[in-house]
C-alpha cells in the first residue's frame, strides 16, 4: 500500500520551507501550501476507503476505487456548510441543526480555508506566499490530521455524506 | 455581504482574541475568488514574526472557526481564506525573487 501518507506530505512542506540558503523560493512555498491542502484531501481518502472497504484490504482494486472517488470540489462544499454552521436541509436526517462539532469541524474548517490557498498557489501567478503563511497552512493541517483521526464522532456520517451525497 | 471596513473589523477583534492581542498588527480584507469563480473573501492578518512560535494549530483552527461564525452572522455571505504575513513581508511583496 503506498498511498500518500498526510504526515509525509506536510513534513516535506517543512523541509521545503526550511531553506537553508537564504528565503525559500516562491516554488517552494507554493508546494508548501499545496501539500498542506493534499495533506487534508488524502487524509479524508483514505478514511472513507477505510470505513467503506476496509483497512485490511487496503492492497485491494476495491479499496483503490472507494479511495478515488473523493473529489475536491464536493469536499470544498460540504466542508463550507459544516465549518460555516449553515447545514442545509439535506444534511438535517444526519447531522444536528447547528452541525457536528470537535474533529470534523476543525477538519472541515481547515478544508475550507487551505483548498482555496491551494488553487490559488498552484495557478495564480500575481500570488505572493509569504513565509509566516505557509508555515502557519502545515500547522493548520497537522493539527486538523491529528483531530481529525482521533476525534472519531460524526466522523462516520461526514464520511458517508462525501461519498453519497444526499439527492 | 459586508463592506470591507466592517468585515476587517470583525476579522481583527477575532483574530486578537484567538491568536493574542499581543500577535496581530492588523488586519484587511479584499476580495477574491475560490477554484470555481464564485466570490470568496480574503482575511489578511498581519502579524508579529515571533507570532510563528507562540501559536499552535489548535489556535490557528479556532481563528477559521471563529471567523466564520462571527462573519456569517453579521451578515456576510462568503467563505473567508485567510492569509498571514508579517509588515516586513507584505511590505517586500512586490519584489522580484532573486
Amino acid at each position: 500500500m503506498t498511498n500518500p501518507n498526510p504526515e509525509h506530505l506536510l513534513d516535506r512542506a517543512e523541509r521545503l520551507i526550511a531553506s537553508a540558503r537564504g528565503a525559500p523560493r516562491q516554488v517552494d512555498l507554493r508546494r508548501a501550501i499545496s501539500d498542506a491542502y493534499y495533506a487534508l484531501f488524502h487524509a479524508a481518502s483514505a478514511a472513507v476507503a477505510d470505513e467503506f472497504v476496509g483497512t485490511s484490504k487496503q492492497s485491494s482494486p476495491l479499496y483503490g476505487l472507494v479511495y478515488r472517488r473523493i473529489e475536491h470540489r464536493p469536499l470544498r462544499q460540504l466542508c463550507e456548510d459544516i465549518s460555516r454552521r449553515m447545514i442545509p436541509s439535506k444534511y438535517l436526517p444526519y447531522f444536528p441543526q447547528r452541525g457536528p462539532g470537535g474533529g470534523v469541524l476543525e477538519f472541515a474548517a481547515a478544508v475550507a480555508d487551505l483548498q482555496p490557498k491551494r488553487h490559488a498557489a498552484d495557478y495564480d501567478p500575481a500570488l505572493r506566499v509569504s513565509v509566516s503563511d505557509a508555515r502557519l497552512a502545515i500547522d493548520t493541517a497537522r493539527r486538523a490530521v491529528s483531530e481529525f483521526h482521533t476525534q472519531r464522532r460524526w466522523r462516520q456520517e461526514f464520511l458517508t455524506l462525501l461519498l453519497f451525497p444526499p439527492r | 455581504m459586508l463592506d470591507y471596513a466592517k468585515s476587517g473589523e470583525i476579522a481583527f477583534r477575532v483574530a486578537r482574541k484567538t491568536l493574542g492581542k499581543e500577535n496581530v498588527v492588523r488586519v484587511f480584507t479584499e476580495p477574491m475568488f475560490d477554484a470555481e469563480g464564485n466570490d470568496a473573501l480574503r482575511v489578511n492578518i498581519v502579524i508579529q514574526p515571533d507570532m510563528l512560535d507562540h501559536v499552535d494549530g489548535k489556535a490557528l483552527i479556532q481563528t477559521l472557526m471563529k471567523l466564520n461564525k462571527n462573519l456569517r452572522e453579521a451578515g456576510e455571505d462568503r467563505q473567508s481564506v485567510v492569509f498571514y504575513a508579517t509588515e516586513e513581508e507584505l511590505a517586500t511583496s512586490d519584489e522580484p525573487e532573486p
